[in-house]
């Protein structure tokens, strides 16, 4: 959870997701199609050099409504960064 | 929902989206899909107030799952402007989503290669005002990036690292440098003003790049944008593509070549003047260009400094 995050949050709202200096809210619209609304927060303090390579657990879980499944192996892809690090 | 056809005489594939054709063209301002659905207001693309940027599925794609991926990238709830008067924090926020995105389609089975683009202008097709971008997830690899992996054979390794030291050591077509990014008109520039924004070391992707990466290749890209506008004192049309590896393998990247950088294929040759595909250029595939790379380089390093 992000810094200054609302730990209090209702616990039907997804849990937030961090990318780096993102905070990303999913969502899906009427017709399905996906949205993904991204915000900078600022009061995160910009991850280092090895923070940007971090990959949190949350973001990589398989949207459920993605009609295609992550490459076998590969998840959303610790491996990726990991050995670009 | 596109089909593709594979065109024997040019060794390429043709997609056809034809409900392409019916996608919004212009709308006037009140009706921007892409500005925030505002209280009262018509329904738009992104049903909230206010956001900061918004990624979301294209209504009108040329590729969708499970054969490959087309999104909108809107980088700002404002109607009026462009990435090159999105904020320092705004831009890097940008490099951010396009990290990830990157990311999240080239790991899908159906994307073997992640290209991010803009066009901006009418010049070049913009069919919306809005500041946005574009992604397009190929379920193939396209010719370009195909072209820029035979050259990584040709040269005997990575193409764009061996460019990138020849720019440097001839420094005429430089730009600007930066500790981590380096920006030149290329010594076979197709364009006028086309320019290339390059990492200087050897990043496969944007998977690569630490925050530091990430905030100067953002400061690069404004930089040269701003120069651009300053260039001829008008809003500059260009396509701006960024180029990284290919994702058929997304844990053999480094294997697959690729080597991050964004081009610029700027249509005026002049203030008033566009550039054309035509003849030579569309029947043999061979550009004929009416000025001469090192000249625009220099007139380009002036306006950049104009802009600062």
């Amino acid at each position: 959870m992000a810094a200054g995050a609302d730990e209090t949050a209702s616990p039907e709202r997804p849990p937030e997701e961090r990318y780096g200096v993102l905070l990303l809210d999913r969502r899906h619209k009427d017709d399905g199609r996906a949205l993904i609304l991204y915000s900078h927060d600022e009061d995160v303090e910009e991850p280092d050099e090895s923070a940007a390579h971090e990959h949190d657990a949350d973001a990589h879980e398989p949207d459920e409504h993605a009609a295609v499944e992550p490459r076998d192996g590969a998840s959303v892809n610790p491996d990726k960064a990991g050995e670009q690090a | 929902m596109s089909v593709q056809r594979f065109n024997e005489l040019r060794g390429e594939q043709v997609v056809y989206a034809i409900d392409r054709q019916d996608r919004t063209f212009l709308p006037s301002a009140e009706h921007c899909p892409l500005d925030p659905t505002r209280p009262g207001g018509p329904q738009t693309e992104i049903p909230v107030a206010a956001f900061q940027i918004a990624v979301f599925d294209n209504r009108f794609p040329a590729f969708e799952a499970p054969g490959g991926a087309a999104e909108v990238v809107v980088y700002t709830d404002e109607h009026d402007g462009s990435f090159a008067t999105l904020s320092d924090a705004r831009a890097e926020a940008l490099m951010w989503v396009w990290r990830h995105r990157y990311e999240e389609l080239g790991a899908r089975s159906d994307v073997d290669y992640v290209m991010i683009f803009e066009n901006r202008g009418v010049e070049v097709g913009v069919t919306l005002h809005h500041p946005h971008g574009q992604i397009y997830g190929y379920p193939f690899i396209p010719p370009v990036a195909a072209l820029e992996l035979a050259a990584d054979e040709r040269l005997g390794g990575c193409a764009p690292c061996e460019l990138l030291r020849r720019e440097l050591a001839d420094q005429e077509r430089l730009l600007f440098e930066g500790e981590r990014v380096v920006a030149y008109v290329p010594h076979a520039a197709r364009w006028a003003y086309e320019a290339h924004v390059v990492m200087r070391e050897h990043h496969a992707s944007l998977l690569d790049c630490d925050a530091a990466d990430l905030r100067e290749l953002a400061v690069a890209l404004q930089t040269l944008v701003r120069g651009y506008d300053a260039l001829f004192e008008r809003p500059f049309p260009y396509v701006m593509v960024v180029h990284q590896a290919p994702t058929v393998d997304p844990a053999q990247a480094r294997e697959h070549g690729g080597h991050l950088h964004v081009e610029f294929y700027p249509p005026l040759r002049t203030a008033e003047k566009l550039k054309f595909l035509a003849g030579s250029e569309q029947g043999a595939g061979t550009f004929i260009s009416d000025t001469l790379p090192e000249q625009t380089a220099a007139a380009l390093r002036e306006a950049i400094a104009r802009a600062v």
